[in-house]
């Protein structure tokens, strides 16, 4: 059995309400590099 | 902090499966029995004396007041306080549905891959369990079998803000308008306002848990309550929708403050088989 105190559960969520609406996860930011760089591709060929 | 031991807990959801589906509450009982007085239309009454004489064979003969004995819902209230022992609570549970169902001869409506194969998973199981943490060191289990035919009916909309009261008025009356027969009337009317999309239709499923024509502590929303029952009994539906005055037994709400630019709104109806039972350990 583990004891979690209540205040520290209110501190984590204090901290991830922040972290969550100023940090993008890593994976969304991966997502949108790739589509970024396949839409570079696109427009490269369109140059052409 | 106190112990509670899975053994005990699947026992419990065992027996409350078995219950449920056999016996109506009471307040369900009493609300049909009044919708009796009240029907004009001799064959609106001829239904509800036929929904009542059913539910005293079921009681009778422990037997299921409907051949649907539904997807098996599960609202649990963990106390904080409480330790589960001697297992994981989940698995008890869905343990306990499966005990209850196969050992009980009550229909299995569960298929695996809704989408494709729909494979029967031949015990009911796995039920819908909605678990909230509450104070205290008491397990509560309330367990709703929720047959097929009502919760087809089902309606979410996210309104825009502006559209109000009368919108969500608006939309309840739809929804139980063209859910006609489907849902077997008279239905309770749950109705979730607020909150995400998947709490706004939880919220709908929840108010079902409250006692028939238990107004909602919210002097505003008991009275919207009052108004939407006035309003979905004058369309005349009336007992499995041959016509009459009782479409609904009760419209309950339940609330919760919504996002700046929502106004979601859901609808969950419960047939009149509006089964329930409930144990606190």
């Amino acid at each position: 059995m583990k004891e979690i105190h209540v205040s520290q559960i209110a501190e984590t969520v204090a901290r991830l309400c922040v972290e969550a609406t100023h940090n993008l996860p890593e994976d969304v930011v991966a997502s949108l590099n790739e589509a970024a760089e396949a839409v570079k591709e696109v427009a490269s060929l369109v140059e052409i | 902090m106190r112990d509670i031991d899975c053994q005990t807990i699947k026992e419990t959801v065992v027996r409350l499966c078995q219950e449920a589906t056999a016996l109506l509450p009471d307040d369900v009982l009493q609300a049909l029995k009044r919708a009796r007085e009240r029907e004009e239309s001799p064959l609106a009454q001829k239904v509800l004396d036929q929904i009542l004489r059913n539910a005293e064979l079921a009681k009778e003969e422990f037997l299921p007041l409907c051949q649907d004995t539904g997807t098996t819902v599960i609202f649990l209230e963990v106390g904080q306080d409480a330790h589960i022992v001697g297992g994981d609570l989940n698995e008890c549970i869905k343990q306990g549905v499966s005990e209850g169902y196969v050992k009980g001869y009550l229909r299995k409506s569960i298929v695996e891959r809704p989408f494709s194969a729909r494979v029967n998973t031949q015990d009911n199981t796995p039920p819908v369990v909605h678990t909230e943490i509450v104070p205290g060191d008491r397990l509560r289990i309330m367990i709703m079998p929720k047959g097929g035919g009502c919760e087809n009916m089902s309606r979410l909309a996210m309104l825009l803000p502006g559209a109000g009261k009368a919108g969500v008025t608006e939309f309840v009356l739809k929804a139980v308008e063209e859910s006609g027969g489907n849902p077997c009337p008279p239905v309770i009317v749950g109705v979730g306002i607020g909150g995400t999309a998947e709490h706004c239709a939880y919220l709908a499923k929840r108010a079902l848990t409250r006692k028939v024509g238990e107004l909602n502590p919210d002097p505003e929303l008991a009275e919207f309550e009052a108004e939407l029952l006035e309003k979905v009994n004058a369309l005349g539906l009336g007992p499995q929708a041959v016509g009459g005055r009782t479409t609904a037994l009760a419209v309950h709400i339940e609330a919760y403050p919504a996002h700046i630019t929502a106004l979601p709104v859901a609808v969950n109806l419960q047939c009149h088989s509006a089964r329930l039972k409930e144990a606190v350990l």
